[in-house]
């Protein structure tokens, strides 16, 4: 009961604090909202920008749009197009010479000129672009390799590979994923964009519950409780249940709002449950850790919210963990959330359940009890001695 | 009236920088921060995803043996990493066998299809959980088969016109160039600090202007409305105390970027330029707050929402794009002028393209520096 009441006081003065209300109930819906509208619209093709009037920009076009690599914005000049492609939209323009037609028929090889904005997609569009062209100026290319090597009109040999190529099926490549599903090119969707936050959030604000700790020391609360026929251990359990507490709060608030707004889906819900469970009580470990070794409570705020952030960072919430390279990978998982974030990526992409996810929920569990074990050590100390 | 200004200044500075939090929060935060971001982020800028690929040949033919010939030379270029496999190995085993992202299955009789008018076909077995992986894979096949087209388009019209192109003919029928029409920009690094740096000099700002309501909660303030002090040079001495700080810690920021990171800005002058125009931002907006509050505590905890808010809007974490409605709220932040400056700035000949942003700064600046001055006016009570 006196746990109950510790932790649930905790609870209550957090959110006296307005700014806390912000950073808990706002500020992760909004964040999640910006990235996701901003990575996450699987819906959303890209758009290259082509200057237009030749024959092999408009089949290129058509390559391009019928395989939904991008979608094609015409432009009529080429300093309209730079113009706009210095400023990002598009993140890629195409220059085709008003001659290339006409060079390609001659059996020269015209130059087209990729303008590159700094868009982080630019390089991945620029290498589409050329193979849609490329593969366009493959026939005349061929007549003019061909006219070279058997020195017959261009005329002729032209009539030769159009026919032949006329009756040539192209090369189909048929994409599968190992144990079935479909394709996906968009991979950083709204879901890993909540998860990715909602342990980044989670962690944060528990961790940040570290100076609360250090002001319930200094302030004397800590002594008084002391002093009341409570024991050492009765409040150590209540102070780190309210930090599980107010991480449990905001992970459950998390999951909720995006389910309701996003539609984001989080699979099983027991085991997700069980799983942030064990993470927000390692982030409650950390914070009765800090807290208890800590003395300088604004230095504590200051240290937990750059740990907070820098632990996040490096776990994979804020870039998916399947990108980083293998060494980079391994680090990620000294901490917690690269755990949890495998567990729910098993959850979501294989419909995973408890048993899935079994080495991951040891892990944090082990993680918890190492860190909850030293911090009521320490606070042991710590709570008797001031 | 200046004396006083200068005594007031002197004495704050001094006691800022006695104080730890201006290097903790101002400089120390940030750096680190920023080199986290980088150890995360900033291979995936280079090119250095990694990509591992296995090629199953069950086809044995000379076309197939060429096509994995191809693949199998990729393996070391960049970071994509190739592996044989045996014929008869089973894709979806050899995902997880060798963690590989994609496998590329040549089925028998894909080499008589791509010698006769046959449709020839390939597969890719992709591993669900790299789908990004998976997608470079394809991009890369889509490359060689658009390669062997051509081949087979040489081989059969020359069959016909009775020549036989060497296999070695590798031309490009395009030649290409690239442009960069707005400048290359900053790469991750120097960007990732960049918004550290604009993002935290509003903390390191808002500890100057809130002490105005510490020392009218300590009551010193009193007493030094009751020497004979020009109010403006009390208001005038915490801006500046503020502004110097600001300025300092961002500066001192970009420099360690330039000598830690080997950062390169453009134009220091056009930087300098930026950071003052910046600062004069975030001490007119952090003041309005300040203006607002009734306690220090309270304005300190709305000026970190302030804070991270338009830094998050701004593209100080994640680029933003300029357009929709997410877009236009971004212009509506110091953060993305300053950083849109210094993405002109970078490959700029002259630091006078970061005009545009400097303009932009000012202006939000003014707006919001009018309404400050005039509710910090008000504070000035006994």
């Amino acid at each position: 009961m006196k746990i109950v009441s510790i932790a649930w006081h905790n609870i209550i003065r957090m959110f006296r604090e307005r700014a806390n209300l912000f950073f808990v109930l706002i500020f992760p819906i909004l964040i999640i909202a910006v990235l996701g509208s901003q990575f996450g619209d699987a819906s959303e093709t890209p758009e290259i920008g082509i200057t237009s009037g030749t024959d092999v920009a408009a089949r290129a076009a058509d390559r391009l749009e019928s395989t939904r690599a991008a979608r094609v914005q015409w432009f009529d000049s080429a300093a309209e197009l730079r113009d706009q492609v210095s400023d990002g939209s598009p993140a890629v323009g195409v220059l085709v010479p008003d001659d290339a037609d006409a060079r390609l028929d001659a059996g020269e090889v015209p130059e087209l000129t990729i303008l590159l904005s700094d868009d982080e997609e630019a390089g991945q569009l620029d290498a589409v672009a050329r193979r849609s062209f490329a593969a366009e100026a493959m026939e005349p290319g061929v007549v003019r390799q061909l006219t070279e090597l058997s020195g017959q009109p261009a005329g002729q040999v032209r009539d030769v590979v159009s026919h032949v190529a006329s009756g040539l099926p192209l090369i189909e490549v048929t994409r599968e994923v190992a144990g079935g599903g479909e394709p996906e090119d968009e991979p950083i969707g709204f879901s890993q964009i909540a998860v990715g936050i909602l342990l980044l959030m989670t962690f944060l604000n528990a961790l940040t519950g570290a100076a609360a700790l250090i002001q319930s020391r200094r302030l004397g609360v800590s002594r008084r409780m002391i002093s009341t026929p409570t024991s050492v251990r009765t409040i150590v359990i209540g102070e780190g249940f309210g930090r599980w507490g107010v991480g449990m709060f905001q992970a459950l608030y998390i999951m909720i709002a995006t389910a309701l707004l996003f539609g984001v889906e989080w699979g099983d819900l027991a085991t997700a449950i069980v799983v942030l469970a064990l993470f927000a009580a390692v982030a409650a470990g950390a914070a009765m850790l800090i807290g208890a070794i800590m003395e300088n409570d604004e230095q504590a705020a200051g240290v937990t919210v750059l740990a907070g952030l820098a632990l996040g960072a490096l776990g994979g919430t804020m870039l998916p963990l399947e990108l980083y390279n293998s060494t980079m990978n391994n680090v990620a998982h000294i901490t917690p959330h690269a755990w949890a974030i495998d567990a729910f990526t098993q959850m979501g992409r294989h419909g995973g359940t408890l048993v899935d996810v079994l080495p991951e929920v040891g892990v944090l569990a082990a993680m918890a009890v190492l860190l909850i074990g030293l911090a009521s050590w320490r606070l042991r100390v710590t709570l008797t001695r001031v | 009236m200046i004396r006083a200004l200068r005594a007031i200044t002197a004495k704050d500075l001094r006691q800022r920088l006695r104080d730890k939090s201006f290097f903790l929060l101002g400089i120390a935060t940030p750096l680190a921060l920023a080199f986290v971001l980088n150890l995360v982020f900033g291979d995936l800028s280079e090119g250095e995803l990694e990509v591992r690929m296995g090629v199953v040949d069950s086809d044995g033919t000379a076309v197939s043996a060429q096509l994995a010939g191809n693949l199998a030379d990729l393996h070391g270029t960049g970071a994509i990493e190739v592996r044989t496999l045996d014929p008869a190995t089973d894709p979806d085993a050899a995902l997880g066998e060798h963690s590989l992202d994609a496998v590329v299955v040549i089925p028998q009789g894909f080499g008589d299809a791509v010698m006769s008018a046959q449709a020839p076909e390939l597969a890719l077995v992709e591993n669900p959980d790299r789908p990004v992986q998976a997608s470079v894979a394809d991009s890369i096949l889509d490359g060689m088969v658009t390669e062997l087209e051509r081949t087979r388009l040489l081989s059969a019209a020359g069959g016909q016109l009775g020549v036989q192109p060497g296999s070695d003919q590798q031309a490009s029928d395009l030649a290409f160039a690239q442009e960069w029409p707005g400048g290359q920009g900053l790469d991750v690094s120097s960007r990732l600090m960049a918004g550290m740096a604009i993002m935290f000099v509003f903390f390191t700002v808002s500890f100057g202007v809130t002490t105005l309501l510490e020392e009218k909660q300590n009551g010193t303030l009193a007493r030094l409305l009751a020497a004979p002090i020009p109010r403006n040079a009390i208001l005038g001495a915490k801006a500046l105390v503020s502004y110097v700080l600001g300025v300092l810690a961002t500066m001192i920021l970009f420099g360690a970027a330039t000598v830690l990171m080997g950062a390169e800005w453009g134009s220091w002058l056009g930087v300098l330029a930026l950071v003052l125009a910046a600062c004069l931002t975030a001490v007119a907006l952090m003041a309005i707050v300040a203006g607002l509050a009734k306690r220090a505590e309270g304005a300190g905890a709305v000026q970190s929402i302030i804070a991270v808010g338009l830094a998050l809007l701004g593209g100080s974490w994640f680029p933003v794009s300029g357009e929709g409605v997410l877009g236009m709220l971004a212009r509506a932040t110091p953060h993305f002028w300053f950083l849109d400056g210094l993405e002109d700035l970078v490959g700029a000949s002259s630091w006078t393209v970061v005009w545009p942003s400097l303009v932009a700064l000012v202006a939000i600046a003014v707006v919001a520096g009018v309404p400050a001055t005039a509710l910090l006016r008000r504070k000035l009570a006994p």
